[in-house]
C-alpha cells in the first residue's frame, strides 16, 4: 500500500513539474524549482522565466490541484451518501446550482473572496432540491438523483443564459461564458488563496467524517442501530460535498466528471478503506486536472481548449462504461 | 448501565406507517433485563413494526417506549446504542466490508464518533462477539459474499459487540440451518444469564417453547389494527387454545422426551 501511495505521489509530482515546465516557453525543471524556492538565485537573464513560473504557471497548477481535490473529494462524498458510484457534483446538478449564483455574482461584480461562499449557497440549494427529489422511504434513489440533476442543470443553464442576456454588458457576458466553459486559464494567486482555504477545510472535514461514512455504508437502518445520528451525518456529508463543489466552481467554472472518475480509479487501486480512499481520490483528482489542463493548453498550438471539454471527452465515455457495468434496473 | 432492575417498557403504544391506519394499537409490554420475551403472531400483525419502534427506527404514532423510565427518543444516539442493540431481519448492504470490520462497527457507541482508534476493550469485545457467533473462521471474508444464515450471524455478532443491556432481534433464526438455530437459542439463553434482556420475533412454536420466558401474542382483526391478545409466562400463554384462536390452526401438543418439554404439531382446521 505504501509503495502504491508513493507511486501516486510521484505521478502527482511529475504532473506538477510538467505543468511548470511545458508551454509556449519551455523551462528546465531545475530552473522551475529554483524560481519557486530560490528566486534570488535566478540569473537576471531568466527574469522572464521567473515571472512565468511564479506569476502564471505556479498559481495555475496549484489551482488545478485545488480543483482536482475539491471535485474528486466532493464526488467521493456524494457517492458515499447515495451509496452509488455514479453520483458526482456535475451529474447531480450541484455544480450547475453553484454555477448559476456565481454567474449572477460575476454579473453583479461581487468581491472575489465571497465567490466560493456564494457558490456554496447555490450548490446547497441545488443539493437540497435534488436530494429532496431523490429521497424515498428506502433512502436516496440514484435514478431520481441523476434525473433530478439533469432537470436542474437544464433549468440552471436557462437561468444563466437569462442572466447573461439581460445583463446588457457584452464584455461581462463574454467573461461569464468563458468562465462557464470550464477552465482555469488566467487564474492567479487572488483566486488561489480563498479556494485553497475552503478546499483544505473540506478535505479535513471529510477525513473527520470518514468513520461515520463507513458506518453509513451498512445502510441507514443498521447505522442508526449502531449509534449514528444518520440525519446529521448525511447533512454533514452533503454540506462538505457542496462546499468543495462550490469552491471548485468558483475558480474553474463547471468542470464535469472529475468527481466521477477520480474516486473510481482510487477505489480500484487503493481499495475501500475510507481514509486511504479520500486521500487517494484527492491526489488522483489533482493529477487528472493537472494533466487535463496541460493538454488543454498544449494540444492545439496557439489556442487553448476549455478544460471541461477535455474532461468530458474522457469522463463521458467513462460514465457510459460505468452504466453498462451496472446492469440492474435500479442503477 | 449498571442498573440491575432496569426494564425496557412499551406503554400504550400505537405504531404503524400511516397515522390514519396504525398497524398495532394500545400495546403494553415490559422486557426485564434477565428475561427472553418473544413477540409472536400471524404475518402482518405488526411484530416487526413494534421492534422497529423500540429500535428507534420508527417513531410511535402514540404512546412511548422507555428505558429505566426514560423515553427512548429523548436519549442520545450513542447512549441508546450502548443500551439497546438491534438485529434487523436483513440489511441493505452495498459495500465490501469484511465480517470483522462489520463487527468492529458494533463498538461505535463506545468510541468517539470521529476516532478510528480501538481500545483493548474494543478489541476484546469484537473478538468475543465473533467467537460467540461462531464466525472466527469467516472473519476476513467480505460480508456480502456470505450466505443468508452467515450474514445473520454476523449481524448478531455486531449487536453482541455493542455489549448492550437489551437486544432486539427480528426473526433471528430465519435463514439459519438447524445447528445454528439451536446454537442461537443457547446463545440467547446465555445472554439472559448475563442479565441481558432479549426481545425477539419468532414464528416457530417449538423454538418459542424452548427459549421464551414470556410471550406476547398479537392478533390482527380484519379491518382493524392488531392488539395484544395475550401476554405472560410461556406456560400460561403458549396453549393450544390461544394458538388456535390467533393463527386459526389446530394444534396438538406431545411430550418431548429429549427435553422433557413439549412438542407442537400444527394442522389446518
Amino acid at each position: 500500500m505504501l509503495l502504491r501511495i508513493g507511486l501516486l505521489l510521484a505521478v502527482a509530482f511529475v504532473s506538477l513539474m510538467l505543468n511548470l515546465c511545458i508551454g509556449d516557453i519551455s523551462v528546465e525543471p531545475a530552473a522551475a524549482l529554483t524560481a519557486i524556492f530560490k528566486p534570488e538565485d535566478m540569473p537576471d537573464t531568466s527574469a522572464f522565466q521567473l515571472e512565468i513560473i511564479r506569476q502564471i504557471r505556479l498559481p495555475r497548477v496549484l489551482i488545478a490541484m485545488v480543483v482536482g481535490t475539491a471535485l474528486s473529494v466532493a464526488g467521493y462524498l456524494l457517492q458515499s451518501l447515495s451509496r452509488n458510484h455514479l453520483a458526482d457534483p456535475y451529474l447531480t446538478g450541484v455544480s450547475s446550482g453553484a454555477g448559476v449564483v456565481v454567474a449572477i455574482a460575476v454579473a453583479s461584480n461581487c468581491s472575489y473572496e465571497l465567490v466560493p461562499l456564494i457558490a456554496f449557497s447555490g450548490g446547497l440549494v441545488a443539493a437540497v432540491i435534488v436530494g429532496g427529489l431523490a429521497r424515498s422511504s428506502r433512502g436516496l434513489s440514484v435514478t431520481r438523483l441523476l434525473l433530478g440533476g439533469v432537470g436542474l442543470s437544464t433549468i440552471c443553464s436557462g437561468i444563466i443564459t437569462l442572466v447573461v442576456t439581460l445583463g446588457g454588458d457584452p464584455v461581462r457576458a463574454q467573461s461569464i461564458y468563458f468562465w462557464l466553459a470550464g477552465g482555469i486559464s488566467g487564474r492567479t494567486w487572488t483566486e488561489f488563496w480563498p479556494a485553497s482555504g475552503y478546499s483544505t477545510a473540506g478535505l479535513l472535514a471529510a477525513f473527520v467524517l470518514s468513520k461515520q461514512i463507513r458506518l453509513l455504508s451498512v445502510g441507514s437502518e443498521q447505522a442508526k442501530g449502531l449509534g449514528v445520528n444518520v440525519d446529521y451525518v448525511q447533512w454533514g456529508i452533503l454540506f462538505i460535498a457542496v462546499l468543495l463543489t462550490g469552491t471548485a466552481v468558483s475558480v474553474s467554472g463547471i468542470v464535469g466528471f472529475v468527481g466521477l472518475v477520480a474516486p473510481h480509479i482510487a477505489r480500484n487501486i487503493f481499495g475501500r478503506d475510507e481514509r486511504v480512499h479520500i486521500f487517494a481520490s484527492a491526489v488522483t483528482g489533482m493529477i487528472l486536472v493537472m494533466l487535463s489542463d496541460l493538454l488543454a493548453r498544449t494540444l492545439v498550438e496557439g489556442q487553448e481548449l476549455p478544460l471541461s471539454t477535455l474532461l468530458s471527452l474522457v469522463g463521458g465515455p467513462f460514465f457510459l462504461f460505468l452504466i453498462s457495468r451496472q446492469k440492474s434496473e435500479s442503477l | 448501565m449498571t442498573d440491575g432492575g432496569m426494564t425496557l417498557e412499551i406503554n400504550a403504544l400505537s405504531a404503524g406507517y400511516d397515522k390514519n391506519s396504525p398497524v398495532v394499537v394500545e400495546m403494553n409490554l415490559v422486557v426485564p433485563r434477565n428475561k427472553v420475551v418473544v413477540l409472536a403472531g400471524p404475518n402482518g400483525c405488526g411484530k416487526s413494526t413494534i421492534i422497529k419502534v423500540i429500535a428507534r427506527q420508527l417513531k410511535p404514532l402514540s404512546g412511548n417506549a422507555t428505558l429505566a423510565g426514560k423515553d427512548i427518543y429523548s436519549m442520545n444516539a450513542d447512549e441508546f446504542a450502548k443500551t439497546v442493540a438491534y438485529v434487523p431481519q436483513s440489511i441493505d448492504f452495498s459495500n465490501q466490508l469484511t465480517v470483522e470490520e462489520l463487527v468492529r462497527l458494533g463498538r461505535n457507541p463506545h468510541q468517539r464518533w470521529w476516532s478510528w482508534s480501538e481500545s483493548a476493550a474494543d478489541r476484546e469485545a469484537t473478538h468475543n462477539a465473533l467467537s460467540k457467533a461462531g464466525l472466527e473462521h469467516l472473519a476476513q471474508r467480505p460480508f456480502a459474499n456470505l450466505s443468508g444464515g452467515e450474514q445473520k450471524r454476523a449481524l448478531i455478532a455486531t449487536a453482541l459487540a455493542q455489549e448492550p443491556t437489551f437486544i432486539l432481534m427480528d426473526e433471528p433464526i430465519a435463514h439459519l440451518d438447524f445447528k445454528h438455530q439451536l446454537g442461537l437459542l443457547s446463545l440467547i439463553s446465555e445472554l439472559k444469564e448475563r442479565s441481558i434482556g432479549v426481545l425477539l420475533v419468532l414464528h416457530d412454536l417449538n423454538m418459542i417453547d424452548r427459549v421464551a420466558d414470556e410471550i406476547a401474542f398479537l392478533k390482527p382483526e380484519p379491518g382493524t389494527p392488531s392488539v395484544l391478545f395475550a401476554k405472560g409466562a410461556r406456560e400460561d400463554v403458549l396453549t393450544p387454545e390461544n394458538i388456535a384462536q390467533i393463527f386459526d390452526v389446530k394444534v396438538e401438543v406431545f411430550p418431548d422426551r429429549s427435553k422433557q418439554g413439549r412438542h407442537f404439531t400444527i394442522e389446518s382446521i
